[in-house]
């Protein structure tokens, strides 16, 4: 099933056109990377997306108009992770995984017995249970990470958006996160995530979106999408690859100059 | 599980009922004490009107004064509560932000301008206008630069622009009679009000916490961010209106009542943390019922030392709640901004 369909997507900021005409669709088991360098409009695409940014174009989820959605519906439908992992007050990790659960909440009704349950299976999956009663600045980068995941899961939301969830993370909790998302996914749900390293979106997504100037340089297989000719011309470097244990790994190892960027 | 959740709600209720004990104890010594003490019988007496002299103090002087205690507190706590919320910073507070000072420029402008004899309402009305165009702009600034020491530099060109306003009205003033009037609005008091005074500023302040207590969940939301916030499907112009209309409303009305009575909007909520928690809703209404109980702490403090000259309840709660606000900036220096 088809969750999220995105026609010709267009984003102006600042009088300049950050996104161009990019198009995209996502079923219910996907995982999809969108990848690119810095400034090529990964993060605007997704805020457009999630319906926070003003675009042309049209979005369309679970075969509805992005528009013809209420407020709450579509916060019930879509769940959005920015970047950077911000809580303005120390809240306990518990407190603020809850606030996912807001779209669920009807007006002056405290939490019931389902949204506790998506509150803490959430924080299981995460493996954040035993910090329930934390305030979240005692906590570590990996572990705000998992919270602040935790809180977008606890949504139960079929579509997941998350940007660079696994970013400022260690090799460990970047496995972590990966597996997490990759089993968000095989559950049902349909995700679009933000990452810059190749190699966990080779080994974990199933499709992979690279951006370049806002465009769409190309989509599909990492095999195809990674290709010397795509790196150098969306990244401008050059990269070991190889395989291991049958999965592909990419490893960007030396810059191109201008040049040879421009030959490629 | 969901016994820790239970535990933390329970300590939650169990505050809100110390704090509704406290300011139903304060408000009880409020009525009996005071240059004529009284029983609680005699209050009673005073009370249903039964003798003419208890009626008088009890009915004219004393009630008054505890209501609207109860009332200007519980405004200034919760909006203190809520615009740090929305503001997400714990500095904010309508007095430091220029928010009392401004309606104090309404009421007062409406007293330069005679408007105040024309209609009772005129006084009020003038009040929230201030109150109201205060927050708004603040609220504009707050938007386009999130930094927390901006905002309380933003807050400070309000109040010092209200307060010059305000001495040029004073400056510019028809009569020494329409001076002291005016005067009067500046240093803030509870004393010699009537429920006249009450039930004008009732409707508004009422009509101001509604809207600022069922803010909470948007409050909540904004802990995340904006765009977290709008992505759980809070809408942030509503809440921003709520919240400023809310504090415009229930800061003006006190405001036109008792003058500018200023930093009990700080404390309150960061009284409270400690025990409750950080999350914006879950304070609301504890910071409305800290609030009251602060303010009216003070005033009845202000009644037992006073002696020929009665202090102002609003120099009062400056000189100790200025110090309480330099202690926060210079603790908060690491983690603001």
């Amino acid at each position: 099933m088809t969750l999220l369909e995105a026609e010709r997507i267009s984003v102006d900021l600042g009088g300049r056109t950050v996104v161009k005409q990019v198009s995209l669709r996502a079923a219910a088991g996907q995982l999809l990377a969108l990848i690119g360098p810095n400034g090529a409009g990964k993060t605007t695409l997704l805020a457009a997306l999630a319906g926070l940014r003003r675009f042309r174009g049209s979005v369309r989820l679970q075969g509805r108009p992005l528009a013809m959605l209420g407020r709450r519906e579509r916060a019930r439908v879509l769940a959005y992770l920015p970047q950077g992992h911000i809580a303005h007050w120390p809240l306990t990790v518990r407190r603020l995984v809850e606030l996912g659960r807001l779209p669920h909440l009807a007006p002056w009704r405290s939490p019931v017995a389902t949204d506790r349950l998506a509150v803490e299976e959430a924080m299981q999956r995460t493996d954040i249970a035993e910090l329930a009663e934390r305030p979240f600045d005692t906590l570590s980068g990996g572990e705000r990470a998992r919270v602040m995941l935790a809180r977008v899961l606890a949504v139960e939301a079929p579509l997941v958006l998350a940007d660079e969830p696994v970013a400022a993370l260690d090799p460990y909790h970047q496995l972590r996160v990966m597996e997490l998302l990759r089993d968000y996914a095989d559950s049902g749900a349909a995700l679009v995530v933000v990452l810059h390293d190749l190699t966990l979106a080779a080994r974990f997504c199933d499709e992979l979106l690279l951006l370049r100037e806002g465009s769409l340089v190309a989509r599909g297989p990492a095999d195809e999408v990674l290709s010397a000719a795509h790196l150098a011309e969306a990244y401008r470097v050059t990269a070991l690859r190889g395989e291991h244990e049958d999965q592909r790994y990419v490893l960007p190892w030396r810059r191109l100059t201008v040049e040879e960027s421009g030959e490629a | 599980m969901s016994r820790v959740v239970d535990a933390d709600v329970r300590r939650g209720r169990r505050v809100i009922v110390v704090l509704a004990v406290l300011a139903a104890g304060l408000a009880l010594a409020g009525l009996l004490l005071g240059p004529l003490p009284l029983s609680p019988w005699q209050v009673l007496t005073g009370l249903i009107g039964g003798d003419e002299r208890l009626a008088l103090i009890v009915l004219e002087i004393r009630l008054p004064r505890v209501v609207l205690g109860w009332m200007v507190g519980a405004s200034l706590g919760l909006s203190g509560a809520a615009l740090q919320g929305l503001l997400r910073n714990p500095l904010a507070e309508p007095g430091i932000l220029g928010v009392s000072a401004s309606a104090g420029l309404g009421a007062v402008l409406a007293l330069y301008f005679g408007l105040a004899q024309v209609s009772a309402w005129a006084l009020p009305f003038c009040a929230l206008g201030g109150a109201l165009l205060a927050t708004a702009s603040l609220a504009m600034l707050a938007t386009r630069d999130p930094n927390p020491l901006g905002l309380i530099l933003a807050g400070l060109a309000v109040s010092s622009l209200a307060v010059a306003l305000t001495s040029l009205a004073l400056n510019l003033a028809p009569n020494p009679l329409a001076l002291s009037e005016m005067v009067l609005w500046l240093l803030g008091s509870l004393r010699d009000r009537g429920l006249n005074d009450v039930a004008l500023a009732a409707p508004f302040m009422a009509a101001g916490w509604v809207l600022l207590l069922s803010a909470g969940r948007g409050l909540d939301a904004l802990t995340l961010g904006e765009e977290a916030a709008r992505s759980l499907g809070i809408g942030l112009g509503g809440l921003r209106a709520q919240v400023i209309g809310g504090t415009a409303l229930a800061v003006g009305a006190a405001t036109a009542v008792t003058g500018a009575i200023g930093f009990v909007g700080l404390i309150a909520p960061h009284l409270l943390r400690p025990w409750l928690g950080h999350q914006p809703g879950r304070l609301l209404l504890p910071s409305a019922l800290a609030g009251a109980v602060l303010l009216m702490a003070a005033d009845l403090l202000v009644r037992l030392v006073s002696t020929r000259q009665e202090l102002m309840l609003g120099v009062v709660t400056a000189l100790i709640g200025a110090p309480f606000f330099l202690h926060l900036l210079l603790r908060g220096r690491r983690t603001l901004s």
